[in-house]
């Protein structure tokens, strides 16, 4: 072979080399591209997501419930922190936040959050803290520091059982709630309350950010791809001032229950074990206060709370179940207060007229059932003989025989006549839900034949045997006994309806659903995990921070031109009003615009269910009864309002004394007034409470609030004589 | 040709024939020459400002630097074009002597990134293997050209041995890369200087067999891996070279046709690609620029080599022929090498890309290496 051939080798060779690179480079950026550009875009961008600002919960003239603190956490991604980096990183970081070693550990180690998402190891830390870690990523492979809020709560424990609380959300709640659609094993949610049932309005929408990093981890890059919506403002119909005059009420009524005995043990004290209050708006179902004990307070959910603590909260001793909203959930025999609706379904099937008249000898026998060895005797309480009575009467005595005779002549009818009262008391919303728009209610029920069929047939006869109806039960239910159950909140709406002649209102939580004004925006959108962003976020923070939320609504609403009445500005109806050291003042006694008020007043526009057409005759003899309860001689709430200035509020209700085996009497009173014209209806039951006096003397207190009148302790209500 | 005409010729090697010298120089080659080293200026500021300016340096410090390269380049490659190749030749010997004392004076001095390849003079590095590379390649251009194109095996035993110790000590630096472009001009030139088909094979299919064995032992016992590594690359481990590798290709993908766009690109930008303004830096090219540039410092390579291949073809004499086989031997392993090791198809090891990756004494060296082709490409018409 010559040199030129040799040459010719060599250029052979070259040409397939250079072919080679530029075919190779051809698949490289064609072919395989696609694929390339995905895996450069794994390498580099992580997709964060921008927490949203939950909305604020405010009572309805605007002031704040529940509140947001902005803050910074200190999250550790375990995907991205090696196990040959893992003591020196957590070391580092363990001076550098001044956590022990082994809490970092620990939390790092957590699996509650499900095992992949970032442990967060630290909560509030400094932005002088978020700034290093930002700058020396590289120290700190998988640690990044992240916005977050954490819930505040302006006024502690108030309103507890309403507000609920949130909490990281749980793997079931994942699983299971279309509501946590959308949601990071890392984010909050809604758990009880207010916050769980308006979830969607408070949460707002997540932001996302892309993040460029380079190969050190370090942030090259932020770019906001979709603005965090902020979550709205719930504006609730409860009104602060009342709520603390209600809770108050509870404990000071519980307090004062106790200095009593037993009526048929009086060897012991009565127990008052739980309690719970609503105020009722009773023409649109605006709930104004609602309140239960025990109660618990919210911030030790903030940030989160020990599985010890909670299991103490849950379970704790014997059915004290603090976190139980028993206004809603809490179900009780209404006892005497169902009188009314048993009354107003004799009328209705023409038994009784306003004016028939009885002969209460003190009890009501069936010879019939007597014969047949079956309960043939109902008697009134304490065997009290109340002679001659009629429809006023009975309620102001609460004379038990007047309705059991009712109850009886419903016995008597056919069988789809027989739950006549029954049927009247749905009607008027009891036994039903009130539809508030709260996770935690229960309808109650008011039994009947159909019912226990129900119940037998979804639960078995082993727990329900008893799926017929017989002679004798409908008189027990007439008093508002046997098997009747209500939730407070359930027993004021039904009262509501009695109240404002025949509509059936839902009861409402919510006043409005408010777009967050801008100045009450937190600024933590993004990540402050960027130094220059992070002071970006501070500046922001420190400019648009300064006008309170408040102050940026100032916007009249032209329907209510008195409304945005200031403390300088009261309503004209204003009564004196000395207020009680604990409780602030209950300024004007129209709610809707209390002192202090910084929201415009809202016509809200009642869900009405349906409607009964009463005989407004009637309806005016019932009322009238039931005002005698707290004001004429033997009313069974008369000891109770002793010295009420009935001149100047005029309040009726009805006393409840329910029994349940086992357990000492529920006190229950609803009240409503002030007469002619009623505005609130008052419902309160203690448990194990004693008389229905007891309960009436909380209400009264509530009203005392509500009229603007002196606001006094709860008395411990004694007396002789049957006040049921 | 007349041993009388010697003196006469040094004597002319004034300005008159370098006049006639410049008019023939290879227009083309000179013109790809220029144009890659545009692509390479522009490219070694796209793949460096970032890393600059992430440290709060001035983001031309390299792209300054290369300029400075690159003029004492053209300084190198203009000297190469007016020296008498022959007369250059003949100091081959002396030239030995410097290298070996350099190359073994190199292990004397602190080593720097696990390697002794570097002097350090003021604010630049020298690196004698670099420079190793022409004299290798004149050295056997001398012997090669004496021994008028017939290597039997005693020759081509010793045409191995004049460049077999220069090139242990740059492997034991060591820098296999460099000790490979070695071995590669030694093929290229052997094959030319007329050795024996079977030698030549002989010779790649032992140096294939000591590789496996090299790797088969290494993949037996751990440490013996790690050494192994260790050469072919001194500065990370297997596992990170594979790494680097993997990153190199997805940003070359993720070039496409068209590319990022100039100064764009996450992979070369975020640090992903290492050594972009050196070892790696047609990821640069591939990411930012996309097919049409990448294909353009191909294609611009291929004219290269083409030009490189034609001087050989067309040299009056074995010594031009041979000195320009020995450059395209060295431009075509490089190229090929460095390329290939940027989009996966060769085993990585640090070999500078010529006229792209930044550095002085590769960017001298392949100017020098260009003027000493253009020098015998104009020789013929004399």
């Amino acid at each position: 072979m010559n040199t030129q051939q040799r040459l010719r080798v060599i250029g052979v060779i070259v040409v397939v080399l250079i072919a080679a690179l530029a075919g190779r480079l051809g698949i490289l950026q064609t072919v395989e591209s696609k694929d390339a550009q995905r895996r450069a875009a794994r390498n580099i961008f992580d997709t964060e997501p921008i927490e949203p600002t939950r909305g604020r919960i405010l009572d309805r003239s605007g002031r704040v419930l529940v509140d947001n603190l902005p803050l910074n956490v200190v999250r550790i991604d375990r995907k991205k922190l090696k196990k040959a980096d893992r003591v020196r990183t957590l070391s580092r970081l363990s001076a550098l936040l001044d956590v022990p070693y082994y809490l970092l550990e620990r939390r790092l180690d957590d699996n509650a959050g499900g095992e992949f998402s970032p442990r967060e190891v630290a909560r509030g830390v400094k932005e002088s803290v978020a700034i290093e870690l930002a700058e020396h990523a590289e120290l700190y492979p998988g640690v990044a520091v992240g916005s977050a809020w954490q819930r505040v709560y302006p006024n502690g424990k108030t309103a507890a059982h309403v507000l609920g609380y949130v909490g990281k959300v749980t793997a079931e709640e994942l699983a299971r709630q279309p509501l946590a659609l959308g949601y990071a094993r890392a984010d909050f949610i809604g758990k009880t309350g207010v916050e769980r049932a308006f979830e969607r309005e408070l949460r707002g929408e997540p932001g996302k950010e892309l993040i460029t990093k380079d190969r050190l981890s370090r942030v090259v890059d932020r770019e906001v791809t979709k603005e965090p919506v902020p979550g709205k403002d719930v504006r609730l119909t409860i009104d602060l001032d009342l709520q603390k005059l209600l809770e108050d009420t509870l404990v000071q009524t519980e307090r004062a229950a106790r200095q009593n005995v037993d009526a048929d043990n009086p060897s012991i004290f009565i127990k008052a074990t739980s309690s719970a209050g609503v105020v009722l708006d009773p023409d649109t179902g605006e709930v104004l206060a609602m309140a239960s004990l025990p109660t618990y307070d919210p911030r030790e959910f903030v940030p989160s709370i020990s599985q010890e603590r909670y299991d103490e909260l849950f379970k704790g001793e014997e059915k004290a179940s603090p976190l139980t909203n028993r206004a809603t959930f809490g179900l009780y025999p209404p006892g005497s207060t169902f009188k009314p609706f048993t009354a107003v379904a004799g009328l209705r099937a023409g038994m009784i007229t306003s004016q028939t008249v009885i002969d209460d000898r003190g009890e009501f026998v069936r010879a019939d059932l007597c014969k047949r060895r079956v309960k043939c005797r109902w008697q009134n309480a304490g065997k009290t003989i109340f002679g001659i009575t009629d429809l006023r009467k009975s309620l102001r005595v609460s004379s038990d025989v007047f309705y059991f005779e009712i109850g009886n002549k419903f016995d008597d009818l056919s069988k789809d006549q027989e739950n006549g009262i029954q049927q009247l008391a749905r009607e008027m919303g009891l036994g039903r839900p009130t539809n508030i728009r709260l996770p935690d209610e229960r309808a109650g029920a008011v039994p009947d034949e159909a019912y226990r069929k129900k119940l037998t047939a979804l639960y078995g006869r082993k727990k329900f045997p008893n799926d017929n109806w017989f002679t004798g039960d409908t008189i027990n239910v007439s008093i508002g006994q046997g098997e009747v159950l209500t939730s407070p909140l359930g027993l004021a709406r039904a009262f509501a309806t009695l109240i404002n002649g025949g509509t059936v209102v839902d009861a409402k939580i919510d006043l409005e659903i408010r777009d967050r004004a801008i100045g009450g925006a937190v600024a933590n959108a993004g990540s402050a995990s960027n130094a220059s962003l992070a002071a970006a976020a501070a500046k922001r923070a420190a400019t648009t921070a300064t006008p309170a939320p408040a102050n940026t609504s100032t916007t009249t609403n032209p329907a209510a031109p008195t409304s945005v009445a200031g403390p300088t500005a009261p309503a004209p109806t204003t009564m004196t009003v000395a207020a009680e050291p604990i409780v602030g003042p209950v300024g004007a006694p129209d709610l809707g615009i209390p002192s202090g008020t910084t929201l415009p007043p809202i016509a809200a526009k009642p869900t009405v269910e349906n409607h009964l057409d009463f005989n407004e005759q009637d309806r005016s003899v019932i009322l009238a009864g039931l005002e005698d309860v707290t004001s004429a001689d033997g009313g069974t709430a008369v000891s109770a309002f002793e010295g009420f200035p009935f001149d100047r509020c005029r309040v009726g209700g009805k006393t409840g004394t329910a029994q349940r085996t086992g357990k000492q009497d529920t006190a229950l009173f609803v009240g409503f007034g002030p007469m002619p014209k009623p505005k609130y209806v008052v419902a309160l039951v203690i448990e194990e409470g004693g008389f229905g006096r007891q309960a009436a003397a909380g209400v009264r207190r509530v009203f005392e609030g509500l009229c603007g009148l002196p606001v006094n302790p709860v008395r411990t209500v004694t007396g002789a004589g049957a006040e049921f | 040709m007349a041993m009388t005409d010697a003196p006469q010729r040094v004597r002319v090697s004034g300005s008159v024939r370098a006049e006639s010298t410049v008019k023939r120089l290879d227009a083309v080659l000179i013109a790809a020459v220029v144009a890659l080293s545009g692509i390479g200026l522009v490219m070694v500021y796209a793949a460096s400002r970032d890393s600059l300016l992430a440290v709060g340096a001035d983001p031309g410090l390299y792209l300054k630097k290369q300029i400075i390269f690159m003029t004492f380049g053209l300084v190198a490659g203009a000297a190469a074009v007016r020296l008498d190749y022959r007369n250059f030749l003949e100091r081959m010997p002396l030239a030995f002597v410097v290298m070996t004392v350099a190359l073994l004076g190199l292990f004397l001095v602190p080593a720097k990134n696990g390697a002794h390849g570097w002097y350090q003079l003021g604010l630049f590095q020298l690196q004698p293997a670099e420079f190793g590379k022409i004299v290798i390649i004149g050295g056997l251009a001398s012997y090669g050209a004496a021994q008028r194109n017939q290597l039997d095996l005693r020759r081509f035993i010793v045409f191995l041995a004049i460049a077999g110790f220069p090139t242990m000590l740059v492997f034991l630096q060591p820098d296999l890369g460099t000790a490979l472009v070695y071995l590669s001009i030694v093929l290229v030139m052997a094959w030319l200087g007329g050795a024996q088909g079977k030698h030549v094979l002989g010779l790649v299919a032992s140096g294939i067999a000591m590789a496996w064995l090299m790797i088969r032992f290494g993949v037996l016992k751990d440490y013996q891996v790690k050494r192994l590594t260790s050469f072919i690359d001194a500065s990370a481990s297997a596992q990170d070279a594979a790494y680097n590798v993997f990153q190199s290709k997805i940003a070359i993908g993720a070039g496409g046709v068209t590319g990022q766009g100039l100064f764009q690109g996450t992979q070369t930008r975020g640090s992903w690609v290492p050594a972009r303004h050196t070892d790696f830096i047609f990821s640069v090219v591939g990411e930012q620029l996309g097919f049409a540039g990448g294909i353009l410092v191909v294609l611009l390579f291929g004219i290269i080599c083409w030009r490189i291949w034609r001087a050989a073809v067309v040299s009056r004499d074995p010594e031009g022929m041979l000195l320009c086989g020995g450059v395209l031997g060295m431009f075509v392993f490089q190229i090929f090498e460095n390329i290939g090791m940027t989009m996966g198809i060769m085993p990585v090891t640090g070999i500078p890309l010529p006229f792209l990756t930044y550095g002085g004494s590769s960017t001298i060296m392949a100017f020098f290496a260009i003027g000493l082709v253009l020098n015998v490409a104009a020789s013929r018409f004399r």
